[in-house]
């Protein structure tokens, strides 16, 4: 189980974003923009075969070529303000084959996270994923900020479009982040350091579905871009969020008359709250409804 | 320290051997027929197995053939033609750890020169048509080198696994062998998806044949070859009883394609036909 890193830039208390794929893709979708727009540069990966499954056998004239096994790399980019490493793994690490962090992998990938991080000087974590909740896909997407540490709670009241879990209706206990962007944050708090998640809200009618939303990654930006004090381009993930809804507004005509009106109750709502306008049996049958459509499309396939 | 994954009889000291790579319900039950056949044939040793312990969920058994299973991995050693046969369950967990413990007992305690891993590929043809055995080696050299040993031999020319599929636990071991730098490859059966939920004795036979000449192991054929001739047999029966299920072979050994409904009528009536007669 080993860490490779191929480039030693000198780094400046570099902050870290750590991401996996999850609901709506909303991490690796906030990672892979900041990524490219502030143009980091690869310098190193944890050596996969560990952690993950092969995803890709490549065989020419007989023999084999390659075996590719997912991504688990590390990325480092430098910007007026502030030095800023990137982790991006393009799936979560588990013991089994569970599409989410699980297990002692899990633990061990965070710290071998943080390990690099530490060694060049990381003073803060980010992760990010989505927050489901009772919001339409016509809303903005708020952002949930959940740190690690109580210093950090005042400091994330003061960004717009951000809420802390007691500014949300039930959301005081109870509430689990799961996955390796909730893993992260504790292995983080465990060693002193300090760690931040967050979340755009997804709508929970669309947490089971095939495709990103862009929609709550872009909120997410807007938050991290403030903080980080980096200017960013929208417009390729506009162009995103603008095809998502498309495919969000075909569903929506194709769902009957009951369903879609429970859907329009969420956007009278403006309220972030897992109590809202919408029941658990509400929930469901919007859930199996999409679930029908899916079906039946892949039928007509 | 890290803990050995595996126990071995040290009773027999292999100087030179080739190692087959079996696995447990596999399709068409290549992996299980070839080694029960080899160990029905051959004086066999129990050379030792691999500890299931993290390799599996652990938390029920499956039932196949009626029989509640348990994760086997075992290394068998035939001392005619230096042979040792892996049988195995694919792991749920920490792979990688699991295939450089059969690679370690292959090095260490077998001093394998080759590495062989075996499969069955669902195929949408007859089964009555001739089987290849399709190759896949770890290096240009070896592809050469299985490629003299059978003419019905073929090598997959290109092949990229599709999105949404993962590749299986042969190529992930073949990749592996060639990070050690051992020689090896993977031997491919088609086998009709209508018995592929069953024994298929023919592509047994096929993977045979080849190790037959590569590591001139000296087996008869007489059982394995009444067992093809019974199974065609049954199947014959069945034909003429059923036309709809004849009109569905005649189809495949065309090379015309049969419906969705077409299919899985053919694999339940081929299946029940099967199990009836074993029982």
């Amino acid at each position: 189980m080993r860490t490779r890193i191929t480039k030693k830039p000198k780094l400046n208390s570099p902050d870290l974003i750590a991401c996996w794929p999850g609901i709506g893709n909303v991490g690796i979708i906030v990672a892979e923009t900041l990524r490219r727009q502030l143009q980091a540069k690869e310098m190193g990966y944890i050596e996969p075969w560990d952690f993950f499954y092969p995803d890709k056998v490549t065989i020419q004239d007989g023999h084999l070529i390659s075996l590719e096994f997912p991504r688990s790399n590390f990325y480092y980019a430098r910007t007026d303000k502030r030095d800023i490493l990137f982790f991006l793994a393009d799936e979560q690490s588990s013991d089994g084959y569970s599409r989410y962090a699980e297990g002692t992998k899990a633990y061990q990938m965070a710290n071998m996270v943080l390990d690099v991080a530490q060694k060049f000087g990381c003073r803060r974590v980010y992760t990010s994923g989505a927050a489901v909740t009772q919001v339409h896909h016509g809303a903005r997407s708020k952002v949930w900020a959940v740190p690690n540490a109580k210093h950090m709670l005042s400091e994330f009241k003061k960004y717009p479009n951000t809420v802390i879990m007691s500014d949300i209706e039930d959301k005081v206990d109870n509430v689990r982040i799961t996955g390796m962007n909730g893993v992260m944050l504790g292995v983080a708090k465990n060693r002193g350091l300090a760690g931040i998640c967050l979340m755009g809200e997804v709508p929970v009618y669309l947490q089971g579905l095939p495709f990103a939303y862009p929609r709550a990654a872009k909120s997410v930006i807007e938050v991290l871009s403030t903080i980080l004090d980096v200017d960013i381009d929208f417009t390729r993930l506009n162009r995103l969020a603008a095809r998502t809804e498309k495919e969000i507004e075909r569903l929506y005509k194709h769902l009957p008359k009951a369903t879609k009106q429970l859907i329009d109750k969420l956007a009278k709502s403006s309220e972030p709250a897992d109590t809202g306008p919408i029941t658990e049996d509400d929930k469901k049958q919007i859930l199996d409804e999409i679930d029908r459509f899916f079906k039946k499309e892949s039928e007509d396939d | 320290m890290k803990k050995q994954r595996y126990k071995i009889n040290e009773d027999y000291p292999i100087e030179h051997s080739t190692l087959i790579v079996c696995w447990n319900q596999d399709v068409g039950y290549i992996g299980q027929g070839i080694s029960e056949y080899i160990n029905a044939e051959l004086h066999a040793y129990h050379l030792g197995q691999i500890e299931p312990d993290g390799f599996y969920a652990m938390d029920s058994v499956a039932v196949d053939n009626n029989l509640a299973q348990f994760p086997e991995n075992r290394f068998t050693y035939y001392p005619q033609g230096n042979l040792v046969i892996f049988t195995g369950t694919h792991p749920d967990r920490q792979w990688y750890d699991f295939l450089s413990t059969i690679l370690d007992v292959a090095q260490k305690h077998c001093a394998a020169s080759q590495i062989y891993t075996t499969g069955g590929m669902i195929s949408v043809t007859g089964h009555i048509t001739p089987r290849e055995l399709i190759t896949v080696a770890n290096s240009a050299e070896m592809s050469y080198d299985l490629a003299q040993y059978d003419p019905v031999t073929r090598a997959i020319e290109y092949y990229e696994t599709p999105p949404g599929r993962r590749p299986t636990t042969n190529a992930y071991l073949l990749w592996m062998t060639q990070r050690r730098n051992l020689d090896a490859g993977c031997l491919w059966i088609p086998v009709p998806f209508y018995l592929a939920p069953g024994d298929d004795p023919q592509a047994v036979r096929r993977i045979l044949d080849f190790l037959a000449l590569k590591i001139n192991l000296k087996i008869d054929f007489g059982r394995i070859n009444d067992e093809i001739s019974e199974q065609n047999e049954k199947i014959a029966r069945l034909r003429e009883k059923d036309m709809e299920i004849d009109n569905a072979i005649s189809a495949l050994e065309s090379n015309l394609s049969i419906s969705g409904n077409e299919s899985q009528k053919l694999i339940n009536a081929i299946q029940e036909t099967l199990k009836k007669s074993d029982e």
